[in-house]
């Protein structure tokens, strides 16, 4: 579970985002929603404690992951950023990437980039994943394979899933919380 | 042992210990200060830059007075030995190594730490990732500073002594010959000095072809 409480962050003295008192439960899908620059990867970034909120507490219970919107993929290989085994050869295999492991990270897609870097996430066995954007370069194919295997090895396994996302369909999540970040709030707009 | 062939192996020698001492340190402080977000390092950047280009012989002066009789390492007798000349030229090779490897760092550092932190890598694994990200980089560092060390004349000259069969080495050893007039033996040294040159910068290119490469 994540609570936040008098939560304020701003940036050169503008408020970006306001918390009066909000909790998110575990073992669900918190979807949030909100223009660029609305504050949605700085609140993920300040619920990790990579930046500090100007006033109010976070509280954490549980292990976390974090996968950045600008993450970083190790080089030169794609199997310099975890360990193969039969799942995550599954795993490739399922996002279409068979034998990549060997590939050189430079010659990989954006896409690509972000099923590798998913698939890191995935590697870490924590309560909360906290995901930034991770279908931001995909194709919608690549995008549903990616909600089932986040749905089947997160969701179903109990685990809490912050997720950002500017998908305006409706994800294939079976069920979960959507928010909206608008004038520096954060609004419940649907739960399914 | 051939005179010429004695001050050839003599340079490599201590070329390569220098260079070899400069990169165990400097390696791993030019990461850390790449990485570090600390103001004080930060600050302390740009005095490294300017320190790998001092003029060698202030490096030189330095380790004399260190060495000298009345210097406080005087008593250790270590002026006009290979450690005086090895000393000399980590002094000069160091910042050099550290200012080429600390802004490697600059432009993956943001999304590099973030990541890291993300995953909760350690320290030192992460340390262990940024050499195998910046091999080529930190490779080609390493070579200029043995490149530098190679060519280096005055500092070596003035805490080495420029002895027969001892501290000669082929920079100072061209600079004598020549003095004396002995064109040709200078000259054979010279050409020794520029194929061991020719030969670290077709390292340093094929290095930079590779990273191009890559990078297609």
């Amino acid at each position: 579970m994540i609570h936040c409480k008098n939560y304020k962050l701003m940036f050169e003295n503008r408020i970006i985002l306001e918390i009066e008192d909000m909790m998110f439960d575990k073992g669900k899908l918190h979807l949030f929603k909100g223009e660029n620059g609305s504050g949605k990867s700085s609140f993920f970034r300040s619920l990790v404690g990579w930046i500090k909120p100007n006033n109010g507490e976070i509280s954490i219970s549980g292990s976390w992951t974090y996968q950045a919107q600008n993450f970083h993929l190790f080089s030169p290989k794609v199997k310099d950023n975890f360990e193969i085994n039969e799942k995550i050869e599954s795993w490739l295999n399922g996002l279409n990437l068979n034998g990549f492991y060997q590939f050189n990270i430079s010659k990989l897609s954006g896409g690509e980039r972000q099923k590798i870097a998913l698939i890191r996430t995935l590697t870490q066995d924590t309560d909360i994943y906290l995901l930034d954007e991770p279908t931001s370069y995909m194709d919608e194919s690549s995008k549903a394979i990616v909600y089932a295997l986040i749905q089947e090895e997160l969701l179903d396994k109990g685990k809490t899933v912050l997720l950002i996302s500017h998908d305006n369909t409706d994800i294939p999540i079976k069920s979960g919380i959507q928010y909206r970040i608008i004038n520096q709030k954060i609004q419940v707009e649907k739960t399914w | 042992m051939n005179e010429i062939l004695q001050i050839v192996l003599n340079s490599i020698f201590i070329c390569l210990t220098s260079t070899t001492i400069a990169t165990l340190f400097g390696v791993p402080i030019g990461l850390i200060m790449g990485m570090s977000t600390k103001r004080w390092i930060i600050k302390i950047r740009p005095i490294i830059s300017s320190l790998a280009g001092l003029p060698p012989v202030l490096a030189g002066i330095t380790i004399f007075l260190l060495l000298s009789n009345a210097g406080p390492l005087g008593s250790y007798r270590l002026l006009y030995t290979h450690t005086a000349i090895i000393s000399a030229q980590v002094l000069i090779v160091l910042p050099l190594i550290i200012a080429s490897v600390y802004p490697l760092v600059l432009p993956i550092k943001s999304s590099f730490l973030e990541t890291c932190y993300g995953l909760h890598i350690s320290n030192v694994k992460q340390l262990k990732y940024l050499v195998n990200e910046l091999r080529y980089g930190i490779l080609a560092a390493i070579l200029i500073g043995f490149g530098r060390a190679m060519a280096e004349v005055g500092a070596v000259m003035m805490v080495g002594g420029n002895i027969r069969y001892k501290t000669r080495v082929m920079t100072t050893a061209i600079v004598l010959e020549t003095n004396q007039g002995n064109y040709k033996t200078a000259l054979i040294l010279g050409v020794f000095l520029l194929f061991i040159s020719f030969g670290i910068n077709f390292i340093v290119h094929s290095v930079f072809k590779e990273v191009n490469h890559d990078s297609l």
